[in-house]
């Protein structure tokens, strides 16, 4: 009998793909089950990608949109400061900055001719230059006033290079105009166009005509019309002012080189650069990137929970996919008896079934991504027909794709790994004579599972404490896999209390554990979803808790603060008496410099805003803490000081969490009395009697000597002069001083006549407004609208008390928990219906009643919810306190607590398993089967 | 008309072949002390009552199963040593199971269940469909290779069983009742077929407990309680049924 030697090795794989991809077409339900569990994430995941791709543009494309198709290059000027550039373009420019801001800051007024020469001189021979000017401007027309345009003046020959011309036609004379679509204007409308404040000083708004409307790309400009349509560059350029116009020039000629870009970066100027753009310098050349173009980072924490969160997700789908294949290996049981029985060894057996995933999963997720990819389509279509190039380009990401649709596979092939390995290890010879062989879960298999839970703990929490983000990923990742060889073990467990339950939840726990590799996915993706749950729970009540400990009051609760910058404007007092119910309106003011105290030089500091002030406090060094000031002190030196006052506390009242709101840039509160007596907090009427009694209130201790003054020095930091290096002592003075609790902050608050005494006046910093009742959100929201339409720098907040915004989370917790606790439990009784048929035909045999059946079914869904749910809490706690852990490690010290969110704990615990016993109750038919069927 | 098979080439020998489950007092011995013989050319009867170990012999001879004690060997190859996938690789190359009923896998046609051994076993997809399509023609259904199961009947089932136990080198078939789940005129059909491809060039063992399809073997033995309590030269062809009715044992007929 000579044997056949002369097979490829592929025809035995080829055999089992036929058997599985028949075996798939032929189980269509269990088929269609996989295929979605699969399908769904593969699905959401190519929609998100091939947007996202589509959605970012190349650099190549947003070259184009900078320079448009003939242009070499763009050059903007920023001043007369030298300035170091990057390479990568993002919103129509690189990123850059000026080592030397004080420059740039000086050198507006040249005019645009001679920064015209300077940026010849430094381009290649033979460069021309082509102006064009960007302006924030207003826009009023017919049904239109916005001030958030961006208006540029180009030669009209570059526009359609630069964007598509959806309507219209473009500008012909100087009062035409083209508005992008997202402007809302209409070809035919007459619009008045002026720069905004403050470059609109002397300039007269102009009317312009809209001939045309554009699709914008690169989302520039709002407006484009011809050079001089909209201002004197010359004029507007010669004033220093904070929005200042861009200056850019188109450059046309020979390739503008790395070495002109450094060159013009010399003059003040940045480029983008077509030549650079396609032979870009070595990195060591370029002087500036930005943080896209470095590897992004991210913090730890954020990095475990993502990786746990993505896991958790993955172990949760196969999970639920895995009884799907267990019940298909069950039943085709005697087919793959029959495979052996012709020659076919355990690994054949083993490959019909992992072929089975490859053949569904793979199937429903290359479709999946299929779809995935038209569905894009259609969300770009959608999106770009209301604003075009909200998603400018098509790139379907292909290789993302698949390796998309390789995890996807991968996720059905891991979920038929164990019925796979269950299918190998069968008895061939029971499984032909159809004898139901069922193998008890292995005991070792539950001990290594605690063993793997209890390592994959101790290595998130090794994770958590040093930093290490894969050890902890892979912690919880090892914990998951722990709880899935446990899930079997706890069946056992159940299936012990099997005597003292009814009927009902005896036949649903031993059929549980007789059909373990069914019944144990379902629980394990039942206690991993209910451990993600608690784990996220804890972790946001955790976070609560800590919020609430550190939430300080400025004032009072339900106090308004406004928070002004400039002078007291009498508009803003009238808006918010018309808008908010005031008992009161206090204003609060600022130290600052009394302007005949300063020098020349520093007068005109002052005059660029470039001369700051700082008010300090000399604390008593017979009144401070030896251990503070001493850095090599010794436990023998912190016990003799240990009853010693002066160490009780960190040298202040506490850590000033808050500082009064006004007290920002020039932290010196200048006040009779009068604000802070109002700030409705205790210890402020203390306070505001000793600034009555003209005494300056300090927050340390320390800083009101024996004789109960404190020593103030006033400090001037002329930064024109010599960049803020030496301060100038301008006064030193003693003055009588408190001590108050409240939370002022660092610095200090002055009496009027203290702050005289030191040189400084006082200027208008905002108020303080005591409510006549109550302030609703849209009142406030209201009161803030009309103060910002008079000043947008102006702010009105209204102090609440700290407000969670967990409970919203908590219910999507809740309903996250409930989705996957009834689609487990769903997956289970439907696989299940049809083994447990002949028994409930067994039961209707012997008079059971019809309600039987459905009392099994509730009980089977209590079987896994419970203990799934208990289980998992258990481990979702331990997650969230590796967690907690890693964020006490990250802040360094205590200040997270740990806090478990007992009543939505319990109330997942008891109520999710009644919600799907419920389901359970009623979605099953109470009918028993009469007649018992044995083929399979 | 029974010929003399003790020139033929031996394909399975048992010898002294014990086969029990479980141990201590819930010890259940299968079989005792079994020898067997099957040659070339020769198809033999194994009869007994339910549970006198006629499956378990089947199983045993086919590597399906491992005796507890003694030795079976397969064209003058002890088993007893391989590890499962050199059995595995002996049931897709040297011997065929046919059982009662369930014989064929449903996912495939009729022409892919002969093919099954041989792709198994490397053969190229077409080699091996050309193999299935002449063995079904031996079996006198190549009409019907591209059918499922299902689309079939019975009997029609049973051939290409019995074509895919003979496909390739095999030459030794085990067949398990293969009757059973038939009526009796397709039973005899089946017989026929069996004997005819056994009589082309093979060997059978036949586990049935139906002496007029025992009638076609060569010989018949008989077990009860594992052990072989009677052999006999059986008188071939079903004309011996009308000799006498069949007793319930070894004081039959033939004895």
């Amino acid at each position: 009998m000579e044997l056949n030697e002369d097979g490829s090795r592929w025809s035995a794989w080829r055999v089992a793909a036929r058997l599985a991809r028949r075996d798939a077409m032929r189980s269509k339900g269990r088929t269609a089950l996989i295929a979605v569990l699969v399908a769904l994430p593969v699905l959401v995941g190519a929609v998100a990608i091939t947007l996202f791709a589509s959605a970012t543009p190349t650099q190549e494309r947003q070259m184009n949109w900078v320079l448009g198709p003939s242009a070499q290059a763009r050059v903007t000027w920023e001043g007369e400061a030298p300035l170091v550039q990057g390479l990568a373009i993002d919103a129509g420019r690189v990123g850059y900055y000026v080592p030397d801001e004080r420059v740039a800051d000086l050198s507006e007024s040249l005019p645009v001719s001679v920064v015209e020469e300077r940026i010849l001189a430094a381009l290649p021979p033979g460069s021309t230059l082509d102006p064009t000017w960007t302006v924030g401007v207003r826009v009023s027309g017919p049904a239109t006033a916005r001030e958030d345009i961006r208006a540029m003046e180009i030669r009209t020959d570059r526009v359609p290079g630069l964007v598509t011309l959806r309507e219209g036609r473009l500008p012909e004379s100087v009062d035409e105009a083209v508005v992008a679509a997202g402007v809302g204007i209409p070809v035919g409308s007459i619009v008045e166009v002026a720069p905004i404040a403050p470059v609109n000083v002397g300039i007269e708004p102009v009317q312009l005509h809209v001939v045309g409307v554009y699709d914008v790309p690169g989302a520039e400009a709002g407006l484009m019309a011809p050079p001089g349509a909209i201002l004197d560059i010359d004029e507007v350029g010669a004033r220093y002012w904070v929005d200042r116009p861009q200056r850019a020039w188109f450059v046309d000629g020979p390739p503008v080189v790395w070495r002109d870009v450094l060159a013009l970066n010399e003059v003040g100027a940045h480029v983008v650069s077509r030549a650079v753009m396609e032979n870009p310098p070595p990195a060591e050349q370029v002087g500036y990137h930005d943080w896209a173009e470095d590897e992004l980072s991210y913090s730890t924490a954020a990095l475990s929970i993502g990786g746990a969160v993505i896991a958790f997700g993955l172990f949760e789908l196969v999970m639920l996919i895995g009884p799907a294949f267990a019940v298909g290996a069950r039943r085709n049981e005697r087919q793959l008896a029959l495979v052996a029985a012709v020659g076919g060894d355990r690994r054949t057996l083993r490959r019909i079934v992992v072929l089975g995933g490859v053949v569904i999963g793979g199937a429903a997720s290359v479709g999946a991504a299929a779809v995935g990819v038209g569905a894009a389509a259609l969300v770009r279509m959608f999106l770009n027909a209301g604003y075009a190039y909200t998603i400018p380009e098509w790139d379907v990401p292909v290789g993302a794709l698949l390796a998309l649709a390789a995890l996807g596979t991968g996720l059905a092939v891991a979920a038929a790994w164990a019925p796979a390995r269950r299918a190998g290890r069968m008895d061939v010879v029971a499984a032909l004579a159809q004898r139901r062989t069922l193998a008890g879960p292995r005991r070792r298999t539950s001990a290594a599972g605690v063993g793997l839970i209890a390592a994959g703990l101790a290595a998130a929490v090794a994770g958590a404490i040093f930093g290490v983000p894969a050890l902890m990923v892979g912690g919880v990742v090892s914990g998951l896999a722990g709880m899935v060889m446990l899930s079997s073990g706890v069946l056992v467990l159940i299936a012990r209390l099997a005597p003292w339950l009814g009927p009902a939840g005896r036949y649903a726990a031993r059929d549980a554990l007789r059909q373990h590799s069914r019944t144990a996915p379902a629980l394990a993706a039942i206690i991993a979803a209910a451990a993600g749950v608690v784990a996220a729970g804890t972790y946001l009540e955790t976070k609560d808790a800590r919020d609430a400990a550190v939430h300080r009051e400025a004032v009072g609760e339900g106090r308004i603060v406004v928070r002004a910058t400039g002078d007291a404007n009498p508009a803003v007092v009238t808006a918010l008496e018309e808008t908010l119910p005031l008992a009161s309106l206090t204003e609060a003011r600022t130290a600052t410099y009394a302007r005949e105290t300063l020098t020349e030089s520093e007068l005109e500091a002052a005059g660029w805003d470039m001369l700051w002030l700082s008010v300090t406090s000399t604390p008593d060094p017979e009144r401070l803490c030896p251990l503070h000031t001493d850095t090599d002190a010794t436990p023998v030196d912190m016990a003799a000081h240990a009853n010693d006052p002066r160490c009780a506390g960190d040298g202040a009242n506490g850590d000033p969490t808050t500082m009064l709101p006004w007290s920002n840039g020039v932290p010196t509160i200048v006040d009779d009395g009068s604000l802070v007596a109002q700030l409705g907090l205790a210890g402020a009427a203390d306070a505001a009697r000793a600034l009555r009694e003209g005494r300056v209130l300090v927050r340390d201790p320390s800083q009101v000597w024996g004789d109960g003054h404190a020593r103030l020095e006033v400090t001037l930091y002329d930064y024109l002069e010599d960049g803020g290096d030496d301060g100038r002592t301008a006064a030193a003075v003693t003055l009588p001083a408190a001590v108050t609790s409240l939370p002022i902050g660092a610095e200090l608050v002055l009496p009027p006549e203290a702050a005289r005494e030191l040189g400084l006046t006082s200027e208008h910093a905002g108020y303080l407004g005591v409510p006549a009742r109550p302030i609703t959100y849209a009142e406030e929201t209201q009161a803030r609208e009309a103060v910002e339409a008079l000043d947008a720098e102006t702010w009105v907040e209204v102090e609440r008390a700290y407000r969670s915004t967990s409970p919203y989370y908590y219910s999507l917790l809740l309903a996250a928990a409930v989705v996957v606790g009834a689609g487990a439990t769903g997956i289970v009784l439907a696989l299940s219906s049809a083994e447990t048929r002949p028994d409930m035909a067994t039961l209707g045999a012997i008079g059971a009643p019809p309600a039987l059946r459905r009392r099994v079914a509730a009980a089977q869904a209590a079987l896994v919810t419970v203990p799934g749910l208990v289980l998992g809490s258990v481990v979702g706690v331990a997650f969230a306190w590796v967690l907690v852990l890693t964020r006490q490690q990250e802040s360094g010290g205590g200040s997270w607590p740990f806090a478990v969110p007992w009543l939505e704990l319990g109330v997942m615990v008891v109520g999710v398993p009644l919600v799907v016993m419920g389901g359970a109750w009623l979605l099953t038919r109470s009918r028993l089967p009469m007649i018992r069927r044995l083929t399979d | 008309m029974s010929p003399d098979f003790d020139t033929h080439p031996v394909l399975l020998r048992m010898e002294c072949v014990e086969r029990s489950h479980g141990d201590g007092p819930a010890t259940v011995h299968a079989l005792r002390g079994v020898d067997l013989t099957v040659r070339m050319g020769e198809l033999v009867a194994v009869m007994g009552p339910s549970g006198s170990g006629k499956s378990t012999l089947l199983n045993l001879a086919g590597g399906l199963d491992t005796p507890t004690s003694g030795t079976v060997s397969l064209v003058e190859r002890p088993i007893s040593g391989l590890d499962g996938k050199q059995r595995a690789r002996l049931r897709r190359r040297s011997v065929g199971y046919v059982f009662q009923d369930f014989n064929l896998i449903p996912a495939l046609t009729a022409v892919e269940n002969v093919a099954l051994p041989r792709e198994l076993d490397g053969l190229r997809v077409r080699t091996a469909r050309r193999e299935a399509l002449r063995s079904l023609h031996d079996v006198g259904i190549a009409d019907l290779a591209d059918r499922f199961p299902e689309e079939m009947s019975g009997g029609q089932r049973q051939r290409v069983a019995i074509a895919r136990a003979l496909t390739g080198p095999r030459r030794l078939v085990l067949a398990d009742e293969p009757t059973g789940a038939l009526d009796s005129t397709t039973g005899e059909e089946i017989m026929a077929v069996l004997r005819a491809r056994i009589d082309a060039g093979a060997a059978g063992l036949l586990v049935t407990h139906e002496p007029r399809f025992a009638a076609w073997a060569d010989r018949t033995i008989f077990l009860r309680d594992g052990v072989v309590v009677d052999a006999t030269q059986a008188a071939t062809g079903p004309a011996s049924l009308l000799v006498g009715a069949p007793g319930d044992g070894p004081a039959g007929p033939w004895s």
